[in-house]
């Protein structure tokens, strides 16, 4: 399709400007020849200075926009317009400057580098958390896993069990994150089943207890999806990171991920509860396939094609969060900058038109390839 | 129908009741001594008078406040814990005899410890005093040992020595593995947060000492004003537009219609804010039409012309940017179900007893096709009420976002925690009132025929 087309080849243009910013924009030399020998400087660290502005080099080959995205330049008037020389004459300022100088076309080099990262990372997180929820709520529903009434009492019994210890004593001993989860996972299990044998032994006493009851997954998933939705994104995002002492990427990246699991637990349930139905999934059972394979390799495989469309208009949506969140300034860095920073940044100069209109347009590009990913299927 | 909508009110108190565990859980995660930061929101002197009096002020404050209580009707913990821990208010004092009983894991010896410093820190020297305050914050172990070296001999001394020394040697930490579940019934944190909840009582900002509910009273009225005119504009504009756009299918109005809600739906709104407000609220570019701030001033005994023009143009440009994105959502979804609708019998049996075509748009196709609608509200409100954040936020409009936007920035937690909470119950209430109106507009849903979301 023609629409799809142009939306594919931009996000892989993104893709390679994100995986490539240090090659397009950046203060060092792809390639510099200094006394004799040849540096690779954007590899190298500290060779022979940091600042290869000021190293007299024989020849060097520089980027296409030599210029850090956080490098100020004070020696010049800042909102530099489109166009302008930089201060030493080492290049020019493609897209114009802030009011510190730094340059705004490595600026949006260095936000594509941070939404590429948010949206792909976030996705990911989310679909982690997403898949297996969704799944399994949808293929088995409230009565497609039988188990005795007994086993179901037991597991949930020893998990409380369990989960009341890993909260009172194995939090405290654990000396780390890992250390902490190993420990929790091991005793969670050895509660689970020892709750699992002792309702056993006491199901043969009592006959109550043998009897087959559906664990109701679906029930508590949607329960669960319904909570999550009924509590307004962008507000406990904002919330939650500004309880963060240290604002860092990698817990943006985490928030949104944890906070975006319900549009694809949603999507792949509606999925499922379609596909248990079909013919097919019937005759593999008659034939004897087990219910987990018949999951993992019947229905989810025809699950996932519309699934990886959900998930690609939902890296639209996380990069329009990390934007917003960046453009308040919560959560992100301050020293980072991204489009939504830069977009920031035009509100204290309303005459600066190039600060506002080159990231937007960029978003507004990435948020339309995004969306009309899901179009075309 | 009464059992349906009683079902789906019971969503409302779990709702309410989940939101209320994450604001509280917010509170509890609040950096920071809580107390000491309301002391100084309360204008309490901290500095400069002496620690009795200080101590006094600390624990009346506390207890009114209910950090003397236990954090939840129960507490799940483990042998080398009491479960009257609480009962230290100060929190730093609390973290350091909690962090050495994590380390020495005998609760008796710990305690003396404890006692031994707090006899301290009244003792007659200086020197003991000073030390014996500076022992209460620090857990740290070299640095115990190295102050209590350095503590001049006396009566104080010798047992603070004797106390450490007998913690330090009998230090066994098996007895955290020993759980112990304590209940407190309901006096408690959360049960006191919980029964001022319902007085309306949501704490006092850290920024202006004035109280949380006052603040969210005055801004609470403004976000819904312009949520409440977006939602309007949004279901003015986009029912006739969708119906029409199904109505006029494959024609030039039709790919022109889907084309530009297609790209209203990916512009993302703060950028035409942002544009808008730049280009029409400032002098940078000779259009200064509209003003840069606030819902605007009507003097008293103005015309309602006059009232309605500075309303109007303060309103028109966030009103627009938040309502166009969910015009185009409304519109599409509209188009959509309209399609479908128009295949069915009915249309061409309505066609045949000689209805126009818009006849039968409006009176057959649009109610089958709208009920859909219904349940968009629900889910357009949680959106709405986030953009309202940004949307606020660029048009300098002191609502509800705004407010969250300053608390955020400032870390002015009760401020924050409040905001997660009321947005919350707003957003609970849309979706109940959508579901409850579904149900009520089509049978479908009331009989389960039709799931609602």
């Amino acid at each position: 399709m023609k629409n799809g087309f142009w939306a594919y080849g931009y996000l892989a243009a993104l893709l390679v400007v994100a995986l490539l910013a240090d090659f397009i924009a950046g203060d060092k030399p792809l390639v510099a020849s200094h006394q004799d020998s040849l540096h690779f400087p954007v590899f190298e660290r500290s060779l022979p200075s940091e600042d290869w502005a000021t190293v007299a080099v024989d020849w060097a080959i520089w980027p296409p926009i030599p210029f850090r995205a956080s490098a100020t330049d004070l020696s010049q008037p800042g909102y530099l317009r489109p166009l302008s020389p930089a201060a030493d004459h080492r290049g020019i300022h493609w897209l114009g400057t802030d009011r510190l100088g730094r340059d705004t076309a490595a600026g949006l080099v260095s936000g594509v580098r941070v939404a590429v990262g948010v949206g792909l990372g976030s996705v990911l997180i989310s679909l982690l958390l997403g898949l297996p929820l969704g799944a399994v709520a949808g293929f088995f529903g409230d009565h497609g896993w039988q188990l005795p009434r007994g086993r179901l009492l037991g597991g949930v019994i020893g998990l409380v069990v369990g989960g009341l210890y890993v909260v009172g004593s194995i939090a405290a001993l654990s000396t780390g994150v890992f250390h902490f989860l190993l420990l929790a996972s091991l005793v969670l299990l050895a509660t689970c089943s020892g709750g699992i044998l002792l309702f056993d032994a006491l199901g043969r006493a009592i006959p109550w207890l043998r009897r087959p009851a559906g664990v109701p997954i679906d029930r508590l998933v949607v329960l669960l999806l319904e909570l999550t939705v009924s509590i307004p994104g962008l507000v406990l995002l904002i919330a939650v990171l500004s309880y963060v002492d240290r604002s860092s990427l990698g817990v943006v990246v985490l928030t949104i991920g944890v906070l975006g699991w319900t549009p694809v637990a949603r999507f792949l349930r509606a999925e499922l509860m379609r596909i248990r139905e079909l013919p097919y999934i019937a005759a593999a059972r008659v034939g004897g396939v087990g219910e987990l394979r018949l999951l993992f390799r019947h229905a989810l495989p025809n699950a996932i094609g519309p699934v990886v469309v959900v998930a690609a208009f939902m890296v639209g949506t996380s990069i329009l969060a990390e934007a917003m969140l960046s453009f308040l300034g919560i959560g992100v860095p301050a020293e980072q900058v991204t489009w939504g920073s830069i977009l920031q940044q035009s509100r204290a100069k309303p005459s600066a038109w190039w600060l506002a209109v080159f990231p937007g347009l960029l978003l507004t590009l990435t948020l339309l390839a995004c969306n009309s990913l899901r179009q075309t299927r | 129908m009464l059992a349906y909508g009683l079902r789906k009110l019971l969503y409302l108190p779990l709702g309410v009741l989940l939101l209320s565990l994450v604001s509280f859980a917010l509170t509890w995660l609040t950096p920071g001594d809580p107390v000491q930061q309301r002391m100084v929101a309360e204008g309490v002197r901290t500095s400069g008078v002496d620690l009795k009096t200080y101590e006094r002020e600390y624990r009346l404050l506390a207890s009114r406040l209910d950090y003397d209580l236990p954090l939840f009707y129960f507490t799940v913990t483990h042998a080398a814990l009491p479960d009257t821990l609480h009962r230290i208010v100060q929190a730093d004092r609390r973290q350091t005899v909690r962090r050495l009983a994590l380390r020495h894991g005998d609760w008796p010896r710990v305690q003396q410890y404890y006692r031994a410093l707090l006899g301290a820190r009244l003792a007659e020297e200086e020197a003991v005093q000073v030390t014996a305050r500076r022992l209460l914050t620090r857990a740290e172990r070299p640095y115990i040992e190295r102050q209590l070296r350095g503590l001049p001999d006396g009566e104080n001394t010798t047992e603070l020595r004797t106390a450490y020394q007998d913690m330090v040697r009998h230090t066994d930490r098996s007895s955290l593995l020993w759980p112990r579940i304590y209940w407190n019934g309901t006096e408690n944190r959360y049960h006191r947060y919980l029964l001022r909840l319902a007085d309306g009582d949501l704490g006092i900002s850290y920024a202006d000492r004035r109280p949380v509910a006052q603040k969210i009273a005055v801004a609470l009225p403004r976000t819904v004003l312009l949520n409440g005119l977006a939602l309007l504009v949004v279901y003015l504009l986009a029912i006739p537009l969708g119906l029409y756009m199904a109505h006029y299918h494959r024609s030039r109005f039709d790919r022109w219609a889907t084309g530009l809600t297609f790209l209203a739906f990916g512009l993302p709104a703060f950028w035409v804010a942002t544009l808008l407000a730049n280009f029409f609220t400032t002098p940078a570019y000779g259009m200064n039409w509209f003003p840069s701030m606030g819902f605007g001033e009507v003097p008293l005994g103005a015309g309602w012309w006059e009232a309605l023009s500075i309303r109007a143009s303060h309103l028109l440009l966030p009103v627009f940017c938040l309502a166009y994105p969910s015009l185009a959502y409304v519109s599409r979804h509209l188009r959509a179900s309209t399609l479908v609708e128009l295949e069915r019998p009915y249309v061409k049996t309505a066609r045949m007893k000689g209805m126009t075509g818009s006849q039968v748009l409006w009176r057959h196709v649009f109610r089958n096709a709208a009920f859909p609608l219904v349940t968009l509200l629900g889910g357009l409100l949680p959106g709405l009420l986030a953009g309202s954040v940004l949307i606020e936020q660029i048009f300098n409009l002191p609502g509800m976002g705004q407010l969250l936007y300053e608390a955020a920035t400032a870390r002015d937690w009760p401020v924050v925690t409040a905001l997660v909470l009321v947005n919350g119950v707003l957003t609970i209430l849309g979706l109940l009132l959508a579901d409850i109106g579904y149900a009520l507009v089509d049978p479908r849903v009331r009989l389960g025929k039709l799931p609602p979301r």
